[in-house]
């Protein structure tokens, strides 16, 4: 009696355990990579963000900062409730690799350098982001991201076309 | 300065350059006096966004927007490799081709190995080798195979009568996320061309080198800090840092040195032919404090450093220039 419980115990488990394992390896590769880079960067755009609110007394920076916190949080949400019914790996939701460097370098520096900082890696992450991002709209095959990534689009271009015009303001380029 | 002037005037230097070369082959290169001074590193080359690229592996630098630069309009040299015989493999774009180029007119006579797919970048390096005054030596092949590789330095040898300076820079490099998408054909293939490649050419090319000769192997950052894509190829570059050193102990009792060079990210078809994924092609270089990726043109000094005599004490080392990454 005890044994076939534990057995049953057992084999549950390691149903639980191979349904995650399936998981991590369900979608194409191209779907898993385009989710990966969209939750970290969304990640990293609200860090960035939280950094500016604390760094920077610019009021065009605030507003701005505080346009992607809510924008990206919606976006990752989004993100989140298309892999989950789409039965994949949650995004991931730290900074990846390639962005860790960027966001260093603006943590470690001060105004009136930080805003002039901000909006150029506000310019390039979404430019990085968009590339992804369209590439995915034209090519992806999981009908769920890829509706995400299409409402996504309009969404990250508007915010390029901002930083871009900020960056221009600000005197960089 | 802006983008756009910046490349006009380095497109106007291009035509110069070229108009030079061809109204005297070798005498430009003669008179003109190296440059000296100093320019702005952050705006001296093209800073990211690029524009979204990409080409079928291997990719020509020819067909990169923007072209990189390898010293072609720039590179001066002053006698520092006379008489001195080259092979180099990848020597048709990238740091092989600045190596290339720099060897050339410092007045070594140059061999350079590359894909049959690279032959229109080739071609241009053939040509401005021999601009120089230099003998060139194309050998197409797939430095994957034990065979060709003894071959490659048989042919370089003869083709140069003699050999003594070899650069194993040649690289496969191919960006994957996640391990589970890493096929054991592309690990091979990353292995091979990477570290049995350099094992097979530098074996076969000890017998024909004198004392003084020079050994170069092209590693890289990743070896100390590898991205997460990169496990492959990034794994490869640390063996590589690493066959420097070993070999460098080995051979110096032999009088041949032994050293590396780590770049950066640098701007080079392995980038846009999937070794980086397109979000980062558009912001390369973005990481580096000096804002923007390097340029082969900027490492060429560093491959004739370590092959001339005046740098006869260095061997077992890892020369770098990494944007301002930290590393080596």
């Amino acid at each position: 009696m005890m044994r076939s419980a534990i057995l049953a115990g057992a084999t549950a488990i390691a149903v639980l355990a191979s349904a995650a394992a399936l998981a991590q390896q369900t979608g194409s590769r191209q779907t898993r990579e385009y989710v990966q880079s969209a939750g970290q960067s969304d990640a990293f755009e609200k860090l960035e963000a939280e950094t500016a609110l604390t760094q920077s007394h610019d009021p065009q920076v605030q507003a701005f900062a505080h346009k992607m916190l809510q924008d990206h949080s919606r976006l990752s949400n989004a993100l989140q409730q298309a892999t989950a019914k789409a039965g994949l790996m949650p995004a991931p939701m730290d900074v990846g690799a390639d962005q860790a460097p960027l966001l260093a370098a603006l943590q470690s520096v001060k105004e009136p350098d930080f805003d002039r900082v901000y909006w150029k890696q506000q310019v390039l992450a979404h430019r990085s982001a968009l590339t992804t991002t369209q590439q995915y709209v034209t090519n992806g095959d999981s009908p769920a991201v890829r509706q995400v990534a299409a409402s996504a689009l309009p969404i990250i271009t508007a915010h390029l076309a901002m930083a871009e015009r900020m960056m221009a303001k600000s005197g960089g380029s | 300065m802006t983008e756009t002037t910046r490349r006009q005037i380095m497109s106007a230097a291009a035509t110069l350059g070229a108009a030079a070369a061809m109204a005297s082959p070798s005498s430009a290169q003669d008179v003109a006096a190296a440059r000296g001074g100093k320019q702005d590193p952050r705006t001296k080359y093209p800073k990211p966004p690029f524009t979204v690229q990409s080409q079928p592996w291997p990719g020509l630098a020819s067909r990169m927007e923007p072209r990189p630069d390898h010293g072609e309009t720039s590179y001066v040299g002053s006698g520092r490799l006379r008489g001195r015989k080259a092979l180099i493999t990848g020597g048709d774009s990238g740091m092989g081709r600045a190596a290339a180029i720099a060897f050339a007119r410092e007045g070594a006579d140059v061999a350079i190995n590359y894909l049959p797919e690279e032959e229109p970048d080739a071609r241009e390096v053939v040509d401005l080798i021999r601009r120089a005054g230099q003998k060139a030596a194309p050998i197409p092949g797939d430095i994957r195979s034990e065979a060709f590789c003894q071959q490659l330095v048989q042919q370089a040898v003869s083709a140069l009568g003699g050999l003594d300076i070899v650069v194993c820079n040649a690289g496969r490099q191919q960006s994957v996320p996640s391990i589970l998408d890493l096929t054991t054909e592309e690990f091979d293939r990353t292995m091979k061309t990477n570290l049995y490649a350099p094992f097979w050419i530098i074996k076969a090319a000890v017998p024909h080198l004198e004392p003084g000769s020079a050994i170069i192997g092209t590693t890289s950052e990743q070896a100390y800090d590898p991205s997460p894509d990169l496990y492959a190829y990034a794994q490869t570059k640390a063996a590589t840092m690493n066959y420097i050193k070993s070999l460098a102990k080995q051979l110096g009792s032999k009088g041949i040195r032994v050293n590396g060079v780590a770049p950066g990210p640098i701007w080079t078809p392995l980038q846009i032919s999937g070794g980086a994924q397109p979000g980062k092609v558009v912001t390369f270089g973005a990481t580096a404090p000096l804002g923007r990726p390097g340029q082969p043109a900027e490492l060429a000094g560093i491959y004739v450093r370590l092959a001339e005599d005046d740098g006869s004490y260095t061997t077992g080392n890892i020369y770098g220039a990494g944007g301002g990454q930290g590393q080596p």
